[in-house]
């Protein structure tokens, strides 16, 4: 029997199952475990969405319920349909669903987190949601397995649902993020915070310094990264001949990629800060030494996707190299480009590290008057006020000032798609 | 037809290595003036090699080793002091798959006139008009100039890359397997369009197509295994060939 049929004779005689000769006690446990499990995936996905959480106990029923058709289910397959693969499967799948019931609610953390004022359950929430979801599709997916021979039509779907779940559960951090820092620091937002100076050790006042030294760095960090790096790219891709020498370069924009922003810090500390001091230059440096590997590679990604019978019409017809380059290779890689660069800007401005012995004062630095001047940096004022939290009142300004640096990073990213969506060249 | 007939390139005992793969191996022919000399030959045999030599396209191509030289009236293009944008000025060429730019039609057509340093908006349309008409594009696209060259059909997207070849005035066209990916109506528009052009212009092409070469050249040159077997006026060669594997290649014996 095949999956299709299922919700054919559903429709045409549900009450058909009641009636005696088509009622089979194994279909109908099909069918309830399937919309079971369903639910189950759906509460899942909502009470992470939306942040409700109904109890331990509630979850570890739901898990039990689920556990118990599981074994029966086990037991089915093996004696009754003797499918082994199936059988292992579902005995995987029953021992973790076991192990869930017995262990989830022991799992959030009791201290630690409640000072900083997150919601400890938070935690509960991501494991238990998950888990829910999991067990909830994985539990109807495997439970058709010994009854029902899956063609690979229905294959094909399974594995688009299972793709599909894999997307939302990258989403959900995300959604939970984005929702918690909303709701704390919206409330936190006003003229005044957003334009008044810093008081008191950010108990009073506003962060207008603070967003000021972030988008200075930023601005600072384009014009260092950005010409150096898509001149990088550009001798690496279309001068550079192939060889070792190009592959030790290229190896060396791995590393600077892979170093640790704190290991920037310190050759900021090292090399630059003798020379500029704390300062607004020093940090533009240092992070555009951050921001560097990621446009280097962008851009020699989106100097790669031009094609190559698009360099020789040019050289056909008598263009040098660079004009080459300027005219017919760097126009269709710059949204490429820029795409790249913006989202890397968007990294080096959340960053704390590379400026917190660099660039920035927690209070005092008010404005830059000029390149020697040391500033206030939305991630580093964040990272005091989180010190703070439980001495002093800072918590809804700590908020506040999270959700405005998401708002810049998350615009920084908006504006790099629609780059990417509007300036895009087909070939 | 009393003319003369000019010899306008001469390619004397041209070699190309790929890294070690001997890719073209002693190749010397003549290529007349105002006439179309056609290459032909199994997949692999080095005719595109050939071609790009012409031009010194294979100087962008890493590992890429030439020795030998291909005069250009007197001019050895592989010399020392040869000006390698100068060469490819004087000898266009059109690929086998269109590579319009991304940019509109009057930029492509104008492309080459503009980066050696045409600046005259008047002159360039003259340019792109006489380009255009030549290569019998002109009635299609004179009311879309500025429209993307990416929106072309296929075999308008190729005689579009012929009109900017032909943009830049060059004496010699090279056409590298310029119908392979035409359908046989525009594949028919090029081919007349190479009867026409001959002309003005000097033609060299490339094709796999035996009838193709028949039917548009003047001159074929037959090469193998990247040798140049035979190279004689198309109808001796397709009548009459000296060499038996041009016969066997020719009469589809293999190939």
């Amino acid at each position: 029997m095949r999956l299709k049929e299922i919700p054919k004779s559903l429709k045409s005689s549900f009450m058909g199952y009641f009636s005696k000769e088509n009622f089979e006690f194994i279909k109908l446990l099909y069918l309830i475990s399937i919309i079971f499990c369903s639910i189950v995936a759906i509460i899942g996905f909502f009470s992470l969405a939306f942040s409700i959480y109904f109890g331990d106990n509630v979850v570890r029923f739901l898990l039990l319920v689920i556990a118990l058709i599981f074994t029966y289910f086990v037991y089915y397959s093996f004696f009754v349909l003797k499918k082994r693969k199936q059988m292992i499967g579902l005995t995987i799948f029953t021992i973790i669903v076991y192990l869930l019931v017995y262990l989830l609610p022991l799992f959030p953390p009791k201290y630690g987190l409640r000072d900083y004022d997150v919601d400890a359950s938070i935690l509960k929430f991501v494991i238990v949601s998950i888990s829910l979801v999991i067990v909830g599709v994985m539990g109807s997916s495997l439970t058709f397995r010994p009854r029902y021979r899956f063609t690979s039509k229905s294959k094909e779907k399974s594995a688009y649902y299972i793709l599909i779940v894999s997307i939302l559960l990258v989403l959900y951090p995300l959604i939970i993020l984005i929702s918690s820092i909303v709701t704390k620091g919206v409330g936190g937002i006003s003229w005044d915070f957003l334009t008044m100076d810093v008081r008191k050790l950010g108990t009073e006042g506003g962060i207008y310094p603070c967003i000021v030294g972030s988008i200075f760095l930023m601005i600072g960090t384009a014009i260092v990264a950005i010409p150096l790096g898509v001149g990088c790219a550009i001798y690496l891709q279309e001068y550079a001949r192939k060889g070792l020498i190009t592959r030790i370069i290229s190896i060396c924009v791995d590393i600077l990629q892979g170093t640790p922003s704190i290991v920037h810090a310190l050759f900021g500390l090292a090399f630059f800060v003798p020379i500029f001091g704390i300062s607004l230059l020093t940090g533009i440096l240092t992070l555009g030494f951050l921001t560097l590997p990621i446009v280097i590679r962008s851009s020699e990604e989106a100097f790669r996707s031009v094609p190559q019978n698009i360099r020789e019409g040019a050289y056909a017809v008598g263009a040098t190299k660079w004009q080459a380059i300027r005219t017919v290779v760097l126009p269709p890689a710059l949204p490429g480009i820029i795409t790249g660069s913006v989202l890397g800007l968007g990294r080096a401005v959340g960053e704390t590290a590379p400026i917190m012995f660099t660039a920035v004062y927690f209070f005092g630095a008010g404005v830059p008057n000029s390149l020697l001047d040391p500033i206030h940096a939305l991630p580093y004022h964040l990272h005091e006020l989180t010190k703070l939290i439980g001495y002093k009142e800072v918590t809804q300004n700590a908020w506040a000032t999270a959700f405005v640096l998401l708002a810049i990073v998350l615009g920084m990213n908006a504006i790099a798609i629609i780059i990417r969506e509007r300036f895009r060249v087909e070939f | 037809m009393a003319k003369k007939i000019e010899t306008k390139m001469n390619v004397e005992k041209l070699n190309l290595w790929y890294d070690k793969n001997h890719a073209v191996i002693d190749v010397s022919m003549p290529v007349y003036k105002n006439k179309a000399t056609a290459i032909i030959g199994p997949s692999g045999c080095g005719k595109s090699t050939l071609i790009r030599c012409l031009n010194r396209m294979n100087d962008i191509i890493p590992l890429c080793r030439v020795k030998g030289e291909v005069y250009l009236d007197k001019d050895n293009i592989y010399g020392k002091k040869t000006d390698v944008v100068e060469v490819r000025k004087k000898v266009g060429m059109v690929f086998q798959k269109p590579n319009p730019f991304p940019k509109s039609i009057w930029e492509n057509i104008a492309y080459g006139c503009r980066i050696a340093g045409m600046r005259n908006k008047k002159k360039l349309n003259e340019v792109v008009e006489k380009s255009l008409k030549e290569a019998f594009l002109w009635e299609e696209v004179k009311d879309r100039l500025q429209d993307s060259a990416m929106g072309l059909s296929g075999g308008q997207q190729q005689r579009l890359c012929i009109a900017r070849a032909l943009a830049i005035n060059p004496d010699v066209i090279l056409m590298d397997e310029p119908c392979s990916a035409l359908d046989p109506i525009a594949t028919a528009k090029i081919e007349d369009l190479i009867r026409v052009l001959i002309k003005n212009y000097t033609v060299v092409i490339v094709t796999h197509n035996m009838q193709q070469a028949a039917r548009v050249s003047d001159y074929t040159a037959y090469m193998y295994l990247g040798k140049l077997i035979e190279f004689g006026k198309t109808k001796q060669i397709f009548e009459n060939p000296k060499e038996e594997s041009t016969e066997n290649y020719i009469t589809g014996r293999f190939g």
